[in-house]
């Protein structure tokens, strides 16, 4: 959890060097820990989504130059001696053809905002593919317990988070279903009106509530048969989780300090 | 439970017919113990249940009897809609009978035929655990319990599995090593075996073969509409239009069911 909430905090105020650090990092360590075929779909999904941050904020960036941005003159008409050669080699524009033009302001908020999509949604989707449901729900339960003084309702939400993480996977199974009885009976969608195919749509969503508002009554019902009794403070959670800290906690935490470290010193030194 | 065939017309005078009612409940078992007798694990005497649907009663259950012994595996047949779901949610407590007598040893659990709606949180010893919330019990005590009921269904090698993971009969075993952590007596089982596969099927009918008649005296009655199931039982009853006109013996539910299933097949082919 402590490295979830570093990883989705520190690249928004490091340095560009340890925002593509922690890209490289998190791909190493995804490709380390996880399936061939997990990875390859997990990172390609990724790749292409900051692939297109990463374009489309680059050349979107300076892409329409503002008008009431001044231009400057050149040297022979203001006047002011030319800059020296050693000067001449910076350029704000980097690249340009047609109307697309990559700029330095566009390509650093390209790069930012592509690495700080990948390092937030690829630290949370690898959180979430390492960790037991209950070990992340007994982390949430042990940050949120002082709250639990301030008559938060710390044993809902906990119980909340854990159906949630149980049953999103029969949401997703029940649309997969109504879409494919969509398909299956033909619809010719070209042939219906606006108002026809709003009707059709909206009677398939309606099928995908009812029958999802169907499992739930079931599942209660199976709750119900289980003991629990709508108070979660009453119904007690067993996570089955050791809190006792091991050798590879202790790596896990110093790794994680040398990384805060790093941003730091990178914010100091290269800023 | 016992229910009133006439219900009293007063609150005080319901009490005293309650406690003679017990009276003559412990008098029986009295009886029953003199002549070596083990009272029934589920007992049902005249059990009528109906339901109010536009201020028109629809009975469900009409005259129900039956008695099931410890620690047997029991089936219930019949064709759809005849009641079988109805009489073991009323067994479990989940519907309340209109009149009647009704005794079910407990504690008692139910499995539905749903694995998804019957396994809630997201690994296999979370869910196995979660029964046992109300009981306050010590984690040693918990985790012992929730072993043993994996050892049981055959499934401690998977007890931190995510249950997203588990196969259809999987999810069952998980589903009975939930009840059986509960130290139930007597298990419901509601057509476990609709979703599975051949394999499945036999991974679930054996778990239940195990724990049933073992150390722990346990007993089921289980909804089925195989015929192939009923080899692994003691006994069989049969239901028809809300009333059970058939039980004892396997061999004679089993030519009756096949004796009903020519009848069938020569009406079909008069038509």
């Amino acid at each position: 959890m402590a490295w979830l909430l570093v990883l989705v905090f520190l690249p928004s105020r490091s340095h560009i060097s340890v925002r593509l650090g922690l890209v490289v990092f998190l791909s190493v360590i995804t490709i380390l820990f996880l399936p061939r075929r997990t990875w390859q779909d997990q990172l390609g999904r990724m790749a292409f989504v900051s692939g297109l941050l990463l374009l489309m904020v680059s050349l979107g960036t300076d892409g329409i130059p503002p008008l009431v941005q001044t231009r400057t003159p050149p040297p022979e008409m203001s006047g002011i001696p030319a800059l020296p050669s050693s000067f001449t080699s910076y350029r704000y524009v980097l690249w340009k053809v047609g109307p697309f033009q990559l700029t330095r302001k566009g390509l650093a908020l390209g790069v930012t905002t592509a690495c700080l999509s990948f390092t937030v949604l690829q630290s949370a989707s690898l959180c979430l593919s390492t960790t037991m449901p209950e070990h992340l729900a007994a982390g949430i339960r042990w940050y949120l317990a002082p709250l639990a003084y301030l008559k938060a309702p710390v044993d809902e939400i906990v119980l909340t988070l854990l159906l949630s993480l149980r049953f999103i996977g029969l949401v997703f199974d029940e649309v997969r279903n109504i879409a494919l009885g969509i398909v299956a009976r033909g619809v010719q969608w070209k042939k219906l009106t606006s108002l026809e195919t709003a009707e059709v749509f909206f009677t398939f969503l309606g099928r995908v509530f009812r029958n999802l508002f169907n499992h739930s009554e079931q599942i209660a019902q199976a709750m119900v048969v289980r003991g629990f009794r709508g108070d979660a403070t009453a119904h007690k959670v067993y996570f089955g989780t050791d809190f006792a800290l091991k050798l590879q906690d202790f790596i896990a935490i110093l790794a994680l300090s040398a990384l805060i470290g790093a941003g730091v010193v990178s914010e100091m030194m290269l800023c | 439970m016992t229910t009133s065939q006439t219900p009293p017309p007063s609150h005080l005078r319901r009490r005293g017919w309650l406690q003679r009612s017990k009276k003559r409940e412990q008098q029986r078992d009295k009886d029953r113990l003199q002549l070596g007798l083990e009272r029934a694990a589920i007992d049902v005497e005249h059990l009528h249940l109906s339901f109010q649907k536009d201020s028109r009663v629809v009975p469900i259950l009409k005259d129900c009897c039956m008695s099931i012994p410890q620690g047997q595996l029991w089936m219930l047949l019949g064709p759809n809609g005849c009641g079988k779901s109805t009489l073991l949610k009323a067994l479990a407590g989940l519907l309340k009978p209109t009149s009647g007598k009704l005794y079910v040893a407990g504690p008692k659990s139910f499995v539905f035929q749903n694995p998804d709606h019957q396994v809630v949180m997201p690994t296999a010893e979370a869910d196995v655990a979660f029964g046992l919330g109300r009981l306050k019990l010590s984690e040693e005590e918990v985790r012992s319990r929730v072993m043993r009921a994996l050892e049981a269904v055959g499934l401690a090698d998977l007890n931190q599995r995510p249950v997203q993971t588990l196969s259809g009969g999987q999810k069952q075993r998980v589903a009975i090593a939930g009840a059986l952590a509960e130290s139930s007596k007597v298990l419901l089982l509601d057509e476990l075996t609709t979703f599975l596969d051949e394999g499945d099927q036999m991974g679930v009918i054996e778990a239940v073969r195990t724990v049933v008649g073992g150390p722990h005296g346990v007993t089921a009655l289980w909804v089925t509409h195989r015929l192939e199931e009923l080899d692994y039982a003691d006994g069989a009853l049969y239901m028809e239009n809300g009333a059970v006109i058939l039980s004892g013996q396997v061999e004679k539910v089993k030519e009756f069911v096949i004796q009903k299933q020519e009848e069938y097949k020569k009406a079909i082919a008069f038509r």
